[in-house]
This record gives structure tokens, sequence and C-alpha cells, in this order.
């Protein structure tokens, strides 16, 4: 596309640190004034299979990612059936002899072959994930990226100095032998700044950790789930000098029920899982809301229904997200698009949550959880805290769940004297009492039920004007529409700003919030549009039945992706001519 | 704090009869003993008749889902260990849908106290085979000549084998006993479990207040008993049927979870100023 860009991709088993080389070349790079989008494809093993991690670099911000390659290092055959039909001509393979056999049928003429044995550069007795260095050595040799910018990355890296000078020491004599061997004299096609603007390299699960730290998290607790549990190993790194506790429960019903309990004794908390995990936590989503105990919780959608695909990414869980519990009661569902919105919306959340006392949720999927993105320092003087309606101790005759005109009442902390009460999962009056049942309320329950309802939707009106629901992206009038919610938007917006340089008029509604559903809105917009292309990773058009059910408008086109792997911008870009045409 | 503060005005729904009145004036009597500030002290129950325990006493209180009280209790300890935390609720709601929370709740050794009414039988839902229900036992959906084909979880044995650090059984028609041991269970820093035996009146016409009555045998009047060994408490905690031990059948002070983290040392979570805090260093880290 239109990038100045360059695109390298190491593929091999697990174990050979293929992810890691990819993240130190990106690292380098995001170092040197350029910008990285790192995205790394691994299957759920722990040995052999294929890890693969794509770099592509830019001079200039990048919002996605593309699949041809000027670059493609390989330490297997599979690797290599499987990438090497991404190769742009003029590509340079680099493989380990020992374990590839290149078949020349299958890439273009011209392609730079350069065979090493990479493995007889490790140290003996020493692991094989060394065998990154060796790639790295070659890499820098045969594409002209910097080696000192490398050398600087693994002593980062490698705290141990015996390991970083072997590291080291590998990378300088692959370099060497392959300058020598190749008689290849490149520059790197992109430029690489001394003392550049530093600029972080962060996937979407780190930026939602640093938001909750910055929130004043100070509780998680979460089980295990790829691709939702880096945010919580985030929160242990992180969070330590922060005094927050991170508790690996017995199972995510646990997780979310000590959750509930910290929020409810006054610690500002947050989980994270994927669509499995949530699954579990359903009944408890509910016992949040009709507890009125604010709650954040990270789902990172993966492959499914049920184990599904652990490792890859989907945009299916929309429709279950939006609607999971028994029973009626308003949620905040926020759907970032980037590593910025992850941060940002995350911050805002956690005063929503609290300010609300209603259950919210943060959907990402495993594309953003995973893929590393260049991104400038977060800017966090404006972000202030607002823990919302509490209890003041001064307070006579307190009513937990006060019927008040904006449907939300003051919160009263354990500890906090004249504030006891009783916070329950139990439809109840004003005071906490379950209505059902007791003498004092049996004749009392249809008016309860009814007052205790609507006090929850008396809550939307501020929640929605409180929530930048939707961006238009692009000119207010164009010839199509996309409209499109969560990690679509990098290869949305690169794809219209391609179109547009093409001459074609396209803008792209992103919805951030998809509940409480910004209809009023959406409604008001689609009376100027003219043309309208959904776009979505799941099979249903998910988003598509929301927008429908809300204003009845069907859109007219759908681009619909369900096959495991992210959307790019080039595919989107057919898919905008081939809808205007 | 004055015991009577802990009651409030409302009147508890439980069977004329039920243990659960037995249980509540235990309870009661037990904070009182404490002198216990009850704007300091969080009860979190299930859901079921024992469980609405939290609606009727005067502290703060979290009544939460069917089986799930531990979990709950065990954020609001972490959020806040300043606080007195107490878990209630029945066998059916403990050792059915919370059996998994139950043991890792034990195994971890948090400091909070878990009382359970334990009446052999499900209430609420009128009638149904509990965890604890003896072999043979007709009930709602065990119905004659079978009867419960499963054996009954023994909650003493059950807690003595996961860790817990407190492991005691009561019987509501002892009160003396029962709020003495809350006190204690209470006072113990680590998890502390109570399996209280009450009849249902409604439900479970075997299980009566006379069945217990002739059956319980109280440790303390065993000569000899040690309740720091582990081994004879799992041997005492094996009784069940003819004969039916009451009292404090373990006791061992361990490190809790809670007192074992650094992040605890201090201030509460909740309680720490979360205004302004700083990220840049690990923004700094991340480039």
């Amino acid at each position: 596309m239109s990038h100045k860009d360059y695109t390298c991709l190491f593929g091999g088993e697990a174990g050979y640190g293929v992810m890691s080389a990819g993240s130190m070349v990106a690292k380098g790079a995001n170092r040197s004034g350029l910008w990285s989008f790192v995205v790394n494809e691994y299957p759920s093993l722990i040995k052999g299979g294929l890890n693969s991690c794509l770099v592509r670099l830019s001079q200039q911000a990048l919002t996605a990612y593309e699949e041809p390659l000027d670059f493609l290092g390989l330490f297997s055959q599979q690797a290599f059936e499987c990438y090497a039909s991404h190769l742009k001509p003029g590509a340079i393979v680099l493989y380990d002899s020992a374990n590839v056999t290149i078949d020349e049928g299958k890439i273009p003429t011209g392609t730079l072959l350069c065979p090493i044995a990479l493995l007889d550069y490790i140290p003996k007795g020493s692991k094989k994930i060394m065998g990154n260095s060796a790639m790295l050595g070659a890499f820098s040799a045969l594409t002209g990226y910097p080696l000192p910018v490398l050398i600087d990355v693994i002593k980062d890296e490698f705290h141990d100095e015996k390991l970083q000078q072997d590291n080291i020491e590998i990378l300088e004599k692959v370099y060497a032998y392959v300058l020598e061997t190749f008689s290849v004299e490149k520059t790197f096609p992109l430029h690489f700044e001394n003392n550049a603007v530093p600029k972080m390299l962060l996937n979407g699960n780190e930026s939602i950790s640093l938001a909750a730290i910055k929130a004043g998290c100070k509780f998680s607790a979460g089980y295990p789930m790829t691709p939702g549990s880096s945010v919580l190993s985030y929160l242990v790194d992180y969070g330590k000098n922060y005094g927050l506790v991170f508790k690996q429960a017995e199972d995510e019903i646990a997780a979310i029920n000590m959750l509930i309990g910290a929020s409810f004794a006054g610690a500002r908390s947050m989980g994270s899982t994927s669509g499995g995990g949530f699954a579990l936590m359903v009944e408890a989503l509910g016992f949040a809301a009709q507890a009125e105990v604010p709650l954040v919780m990270v789902n990172a959608q993966r492959g499914g229904p049920s184990t599904g695909l652990p490792t890859r990414t989907a945009q299916a869980d929309l429709n279950f997200v939006v609607h999971a519990s028994q029973g009626e009661f308003p949620r905040i569902v926020v759907a970032p698009g980037d590593i910025e919105e992850c941060f940002y919306e995350t911050f805002r959340i956690f005063n929503l949550a609290d300010k609300y006392q209603v259950p919210c949720i943060i959907l990402t999927d495993k594309f953003l959880a995973d893929s590393m993105v260049s991104q400038p320092f977060f800017e966090t003087k404006e972000l202030v805290i607002d823990r919302g309606k509490l209890f003041k101790e001064d307070t006579t005759s307190y009513l937990r769940y006060e019927i008040t005109p904006d449907g939300v009442s003051p919160r009263a902390i354990p500890g906090q004297v004249g504030g006891r009460h009783i916070a329950t999962s139990y439809t109840h009056g004003e005071d906490g009492f379950y209505s059902s049942g007791n003498h004092e309320y049996a004749l009392h329950e249809p008016a309860i039920t009814v007052a205790g309802t609507d006090k929850l939707y008396n809550k939307l009106p501020n929640i929605e004007k409180d929530l930048p629901a939707l961006t238009l992206h692009g000119p207010r009038n164009a010839n199509l529409t996309i409209i499109a919610w969560g990690s679509t938007k990098g290869a949305i917006l690169e794809a219209i700003q391609e179109a547009s340089q093409q001459g074609l008029k396209i803008n792209f509604l992103q919805v951030l919030y998809i509940s409480p559903f910004p209809t009023a809105e959406m409604e008001e917009f689609l009376q100027e549009v003219e043309k309208t292309l959904l776009i979505e990773g799941n099979k249903t058009a998910q988003l598509g039945s929301i927008l429908r059910a809300h204003t009845g408008y069907k859109p007219d086109h759908c681009y619909l992706k369900y096959d495991s792997r992210p959307f790019v911008p080039s595919e989107i870009l057919i898919k905008i001519k081939e809808v205007l045409s | 704090m004055a015991a009577h503060d802990s009651n409030l005005a409302y009147e508890p729904t439980w069977c004329a009869g039920c243990g659960n009145f037995g249980i509540f004036n235990a309870l009661k009597k037990a904070l009182g003993i404490l002198n216990l500030d009850l704007e300091q002290t969080v009860l979190a129950t299930g859901i079921g008749c024992s469980s609405k325990i939290s609606q009727y006493i005067n502290t703060y209180r979290i009544e939460t889902l069917h089986g799930r009280s531990l979990p709950v209790a065990t954020g609001i300890k972490l959020a806040n260990h300043n606080l007195t935390v107490i878990a209630e609720g029945g066998e059916g709601d403990g050792m059915g849908l919370g059996m998994g929370h139950f043991v890792h709740t034990a195994r971890r050794n948090l400091d909070i106290s878990y009382f359970i009414h334990n009446n052999q039988i499900y209430g609420l839902t009128k009638g149904q085979t509990s965890p604890a229900s003896d072999l043979g036992m007709i009930t709602k959906f065990t119905p004659p000549p079978l009867g419960n084909l499963e054996q009954p979880i023994n909650i003493v044995k059950m807690a003595l084998s996961v860790g817990a650090t407190f492991v005691a059984r009561a019987s509501v028609a002892n009160s003396v006993q029962l709020a003495n041991l809350m006190v204690e269970a209470i006072r113990h820093p680590g998890f502390s479990v109570i399996d209280i035996l009450q009849p249902c009146v409604s439900f479970n016409k075997v299980n009566t207040y006379q069945w217990y009555q002739q059956r319980v045998k109280p440790i303390e009047e065993m000569e000899g008993y040690n309740p720091d060994d582990l081994n004879a408490a799992l041997s005492l905690g094996a009784l069940w049927g003819e004969q039916i031990p009451i009292g404090l059948f373990y006791r061992k002070i361990r490190p809790t979870f809670n007192g074992s983290l650094t992040q605890l040392a201090e201030e509460p979570l909740a309680k720490q100023d979360i205004t302004g805090l700083d990220i840049n260093d690990i923004m700094k880290q991340l480039c």
C-alpha cells in the first residue's frame, strides 16, 4: 500500500525464539525513529508447531500490517511452506540450512536465498532459543538493518551478563560470516535516526494494564486463559510498585466473585479472561449489576465456540457479551480499536464503573491483545479519578439503594461509620432487603420490583451522555461508509486512506461503545449515508444485528471474516472497490 | 459496640423451630462477647435459608450468589484486611456449588471464618438431597426404595484434609458451646471452619433435634484429646453416625495468605490514595 514500509517475518517451531527475534527488530527500529507493527501467530503448543512473528516497519505511524514480505527468516520447513507464497519479488529468504529445503518453484524468481547453518553458531550445551541471535546477525547483514541497534536491544533484553555476551558473540559471528559469504552490500530502505524521540512498543493487553494501574486498580483476580491472561501478568509485573494484589483463583467463577468482594470493600478491581472464562463469569456479572457493585472485566476474544481456537483472533463474542446474564440491566461495553483506545477507554471505564455502579466490559480480541505497536507516551496529566457518589459519614438514615433521579445511590464502603447495609443479589428495596418473603415487604413486591428495575435503567441517560460512543473517521460525506467495531479499526483506516489517495470518497463510522447502544446518534448519522459496508470478524454480522435491532437499519454490504486471522488493509480495499463498482 | 446493636428490625422468615434461629442468636452473642466493631465487620453469605442470616444482622453484609460466599469474602479481606470477615451459608451452598472455593480458601489459609449451617437437606428449594445427606436418605429427588446413593460429605474431615487451620463442629442445641466456638473461630488468625449441625423442621424428618442430641459427644469431655494433633483430629473427624463428636477438632497457627502479602503490610488496598499515580517509569520501560 502507499506506506514506504518494510515487512519481515521470522518463522519456526516454538522454542527457537522467533517472537523475541521479531520483537527485538521492532524495538530497535522503534528506538530509531521508525514505527513498528508486530503480529504474532502461534498455535496452542509449548514446543513444536509453527510460530511466526511478522514485523512491519515504516517511516510513518502504522495502524495495520500487510502480508507481503521483504524478508523471510526460517527455522523450519513448515514455516517455508506457509509463507513462501507471501514473498515479494526480490525478497530475501534466510533459512536454517540444516532444517529447511527450498523448493524454488514456490517462490518468485529473483529471490535472494541465503542458507546458513544457524544452529551451528550456538555454543554446545546452550539452548536452541539462542538461534534467534544467529538469525538476527544474518538478518542485519542481509538487509542492512544496523547491527549496533540490535546489540543495544540485546543488552537491555538480557540482564545476565554471560548470556548477553554469548548472544552478542553469536550475532557478530554470523554477521561477519554472512557479509563474507553472500557479498551483499545492503542499505536498509528505511532511515534509522540517532537520538529519536522515545516511543513505547506495547500490545493491547499491556496498554489496558497500564491504564488500570493509572486508574488505581489495586486488586485483580483471574484464571489463566489465552489471550486474556497476559493482562493479569502485566498487572502482576507492573503493579508491583503500586501495591496491587493479584490473586490467581481456582476458576473464573471465583475470580469474578473475588473482584466483586474487593470492589464492594472499596478497592478498584479488574479481571481479564477470554470467552470461555467469561461464560463462567456470567452469573456473577448479573450479581454485580443487581448489587450495584462496580466491576471492570476484559474479554479478549478468541475463536469459539467452546475451547475453539485458543491463540487465534475472532470478533464473535459481541452478542454474548452484550446480552450475557439472566434478567435485564444496563452495562457498559467498550470495544477499543487500537492501543491508544485500550489505554484511554480503560481509564475512562474505571471511572464509569464507579460513577454508575454498573458492570463494565472491555471487549478486545487476540489480534489487538497481542499485537505490538509503536506508541508515543500516553498523556496522563488530564486523567482524573472519579469515584462517583460515595456515602459521607455524617449521613443519617442511610439507604444503600436509595431511589434517586439519576438512579445512582451513594455507596458506603465497609468500615465507614453509619454506612452498614446489605448488598445483595436479590431484587431488593432501597435498604437492600429482599422483597420477596420478608413480611415487611410482602405486599409491596410488584412496586419494589418496578422501582428497582427502573432505578437501574434511570442511569442510562447520563451514561449515554458520558460515552464517546461513535467516531467518524474520514470525510463527513462519502460514497461509502464503513461501519465496524474493535480491532478492525487499524486496517480500515489504512484502507480508506489508500482509497482516498486513489480518488475514492470513503468514511468509517467506528462503534466504540456498543452497550448502551448509541441509538439516537446512530440514527441521525444513518440519515446521511449513501451506501454502507459492515466489516466484522464473525459469521453472523453481530454488530449488524444489534444495529438493526436498535435502528431498523440494515447495512447494504457486509465483509465478514471468520477464518481465525486478522483483517488486512489490502483485502478491505478490494472489498471497497467491489461494492462501489 | 453492644451486642443488641447487631439486631435489625426485620423479622426472620425461617420456619418456627428452625435451627437457623439458634445459629443467629449464637452469632449475635459471639459478636457481643468479642465486642466487635460492627462497622468493621462484614458477613458474606451465599443463597439458601441459612444465608438469609445476612438479612437480619446489623454488620456490613453481602448476600452473594449460591455457593459463592467464600470468593466474595476473599476479595473483601484482600481489599481491606483490617475488616473482620465472616462467611456463612448452608452445607448445600458450601459443599455443592461452593466445594471448589472451600478447598482453595482452606489451603490458602485466608484469615476469615466460615460457619456452615448443616441440616443435611435443601430447605429453600423444599427438600432435595444435600451433599451431606446420609446414605439411603429419602428426599424429593432420591425417592424410595433406594434413597440417596452417595456417601455424605463429612465437613470436618473435608476441612481437615484441605488445610483449614481451625476446624470445629457444633450443634445448635448446645448454644453455649456454639457461641464460644464462634468466638474462638473469629479470633483465630487463619481460615476457621465450624460445621454447625441444625435440624430442618420442615424437610428433614430424620436428622431432628433428638437425633442429633442422642449422638453428639462433646470433645472437651474426651480425656487427653489434643487439638494440635492433625492425625488425632482426622481419626476423630472420621466418626459419624452413632457418635458425632462436637467441639474443637483442630487448631494450628500457620502463616495466613493475607498476612504473607507484602502489599498488605500497611494500609489496606481500599484505603490507598489512587489520585495522580505516576506511570512514567513503566512507559519508559516499554521503549
